[in-house]
């Protein structure tokens, strides 16, 4: 199982993942992204829609802890998480980074959490 | 200079004497009692107005700066997003609840299904900022509420 990463304080539940641009999967980009219950909708740093040439879609209000609302262009990507593809994810992108996997992705597998022992799981059975 | 059009009283409502050739040719300036008070310019620059607003609006680092692609792209999708706002009393008359493709400032496609909608637009339009959207009276608020601890 993969152990939480102590980058972050506290250790946080971590996982490298693969963005692909939607219509040609050899604009790849590697990224690792935090699993976060508390998002509903998932981030990737901003960096990679330069990379992946990635087109904009529609605008999305998006409201942070404190209530704050911004508008943010939204992208259309596929996703390969933990060797499981996730096609058609609609991401966020913020000038951070590393990537947020929110509930739009998690409700997809099986996710387990080991606080205590400082491991996780993702599985797609 | 833009023309003056002056605005008369009918009853309830006012009256504007130009044709839809005039309107799309020309600005003009709507005054009342010899004062300004409205401009009607083409639906064209309307447009190019909104996407300037939007980009000399001053917000967060992650939105348009600088004429990079990304933020070309992102100038396009708001003009599409500026013609999918005008035309949206129509479709919330017409296509309630389903997604609609805006490109050049037209509806290029309507599909139920979002995902299948942006698969076939791209393949059919090319890899472009086409505003895909579903036509709804407000636009819903997703929530980021995790707060991160940033260092000192």
């Amino acid at each position: 199982m993969p152990r939480y990463s102590t980058d972050f304080d506290p250790p946080a539940p971590i996982v490298g993942f693969t963005v692909y641009c939607p219509v040609d999967h050899g604009r790849a980009a590697s990224v690792r992204g935090e699993l976060d219950s508390g998002a509903e909708i998932s981030v990737v740093p901003q960096r990679l829609v330069d990379e992946l040439h990635l087109m904009p879609r529609r605008v999305m209000i998006a409201q942070g802890y404190d209530g704050t609302q911004n508008r943010w262009a939204t992208y259309m990507v596929d996703l390969e998480v933990e060797g499981y593809p996730v096609d058609d994810v609609e991401v966020i992108a913020l000038p951070c980074q590393d990537a947020i996997l929110g509930r739009d992705v998690l409700n997809r597998f099986i996710i387990t959490l080991n606080g205590k022992g400082l491991i996780f799981d993702v599985t797609d059975p | 200079m833009d023309k003056p059009v002056k605005l008369k009283e009918t009853g309830a409502t006012y009256a504007l004497a130009l044709g839809e050739a005039q309107l799309r040719q020309a600005s003009f300036i709507i005054e009342r009692d010899g004062e300004p008070v409205a401009a009607v310019v083409p639906i064209e620059e309307y447009w190019d107005f909104i996407a300037w607003r939007e980009r000399a609006r001053p917000r967060s680092a992650a939105h348009i700066e600088g004429a990079t692609p990304r933020n070309e792209a992102l100038a396009a999708l708001e003009k599409e997003r500026a013609a999918f706002l005008c035309l949206k009393d129509q479709l919330l008359r017409t296509c309630r609840g389903k997604f609609v493709a805006i490109l050049h400032g037209e509806v290029i496609d309507v599909d139920e299904d979002d995902r299948a909608l942006t698969r076939r637009v791209y393949a059919e339009h090319g890899y472009v900022p086409v505003y895909i959207d579903q036509v709804v009276q407000e636009l819903p608020v997703r929530h980021i509420l995790s707060p991160k601890k940033v260092a000192p």
